[in-house]
């Protein structure tokens, strides 16, 4: 095994880990103690028992509890991808477990966080701010060039349950020195339509909240 | 002033500082806080909200007769920082009120007790003032109440003393 190892901070419930760690930590939030065999899956449970996310009956450790549990009981899941994947965030209202990769190094945080904070912590991620108003009508996304372009992320939110597929939604963003373009399919091919911090920031607003409240589908212009 | 009710905007007119402003019907209005020209929350409905019920309030500074607006304006927005926990800016807008021009600047903070906040807020100059209008919701709230505080935003003007 040549990932690092796992590192739990007890009083916050910050968990650096691999990828491989995580899928083991994600296997015990969705099925509880009935974890599907899988490769590496037994050295795995012995490095999270080692730096005691798990005790020595596989209980996991307290300051993981909520984390955990909104993982479980996700209502609504959303990645958020740019170059790389930036994110995988679950939203079990009041509070949401956020995955974020640790710069420099193969490791992922988790943590956990309340979920009004959620679209500030977004946008802290993308760097979304103030920024000129570009004007003018859709164009192609392939002949709007990327000379200018500082970033392009999306956020996609995934269906959690069965039966919810209408409730997918994504915000793609073009982030330019002219301002934010908005990305949707065309007939010939995505369109980027010009958009303002404002409107990105209530679009990702509808995205993570529960599902009783949020729009079916997340508008922006 | 005074305060209209039998229509959907109820318009507030504050005769002393100089302005009129359209708010939503049957958000109770105070008049008399300290520092403040008007102040007017959403009222409760049955259990208590369990996030921030969305506010207007418009504040008036007198511009120092050496101090030119834009300076003013970046005070203002430097001031932010001190006056809102952790604040983060996330839009800032040039606009025009009617035919009256608007700094318009969209922030969120952290109130110690409900959490996220967002302020709107527009700085309007004029007759040797700057009217503020903040309008502020729960961060997961905004989404809802936008489009009403920009709404109260256009519906600013000022009124003949």
């Amino acid at each position: 095994m040549n990932d690092p190892p796992p590192k739990l901070n007890p009083d916050t419930g910050l968990l650096c880990l691999s990828d491989a760690a995580f899928g083991v930590v994600e296997q015990l939030a969705k099925r509880g103690g009935d974890l599907v065999d899988a490769p590496g899956l037994r050295g795995q449970m012995a490095r999270l028992r080692a730096v005691s996310v798990l005790d020595s009956e596989d209980q996991i450790h307290p300051s993981l509890t909520s984390t955990l549990a909104a993982i479980r009981h996700a209502e609504t899941e959303l990645v958020l991808t740019g170059t790389e994947r930036l994110a995988r965030i679950w939203v079990a209202a009041p509070r949401a477990a956020l995955l974020l990769p640790i710069d420099d190094s193969n490791l992922r945080r988790l943590t956990h966080l309340p979920l009004w904070m959620l679209p500030e912590t977004i946008s802290r991620i993308v760097g979304l701010g103030p920024r000129p108003r570009p004007a003018g009508p859709a164009v192609p996304l392939s002949t709007r060039g990327a000379g200018d372009t500082r970033s392009h992320w999306t956020l996609a939110r995934i269906a959690t349950r069965p039966g919810e597929r209408d409730r997918d939604a994504s915000l793609e963003i073009v982030d330019t020195a002219a301002g934010l373009w908005v990305v949707k399919p065309g007939d010939d091919g995505p369109m980027a339509s010009p958009s303002d911090p404002t409107a990105v920031w209530r679009a990702i607003i509808r995205l993570v909240r529960p599902s009783d409240t949020a729009a079916q589908t997340s508008q922006v212009t | 002033m005074t305060s209209g009710s039998d229509e959907p905007w109820a318009t507030y007119r504050h005769d002393d500082a100089g302005f009129a402003v359209s708010l939503p019907t049957g958000w109770p209005v105070d008049g008399e806080v300290d520092g403040c020209a008007l102040v007017c929350v959403e009222p409760p409905s049955g259990t208590p909200p369990a996030y921030l019920p969305p506010s207007i309030v418009v504040t008036v500074d007198e511009l120092p007769d050496d101090e030119p607006f834009d300076r003013w304006l970046s005070r203002f927005r430097v001031s932010l920082a001190e006056i809102y926990n952790e604040v983060r800016l996330v839009d800032l807008e040039d606009t025009l009120l009617g035919d009256v021009p608007a700094y318009r600047t969209l922030s969120h903070y952290l109130h110690a007790v409900v959490g996220g906040v967002c302020a709107d807020q527009w700085c309007i100059p004029a007759l040797g003032r700057v009217y503020v209008v903040t309008c502020s919701s729960g961060a997961l709230e905004y989404d809802d109440f936008a489009d009403t505080f920009q709404d109260v935003a256009a519906g600013f003007r000022l009124t003949t003393p």
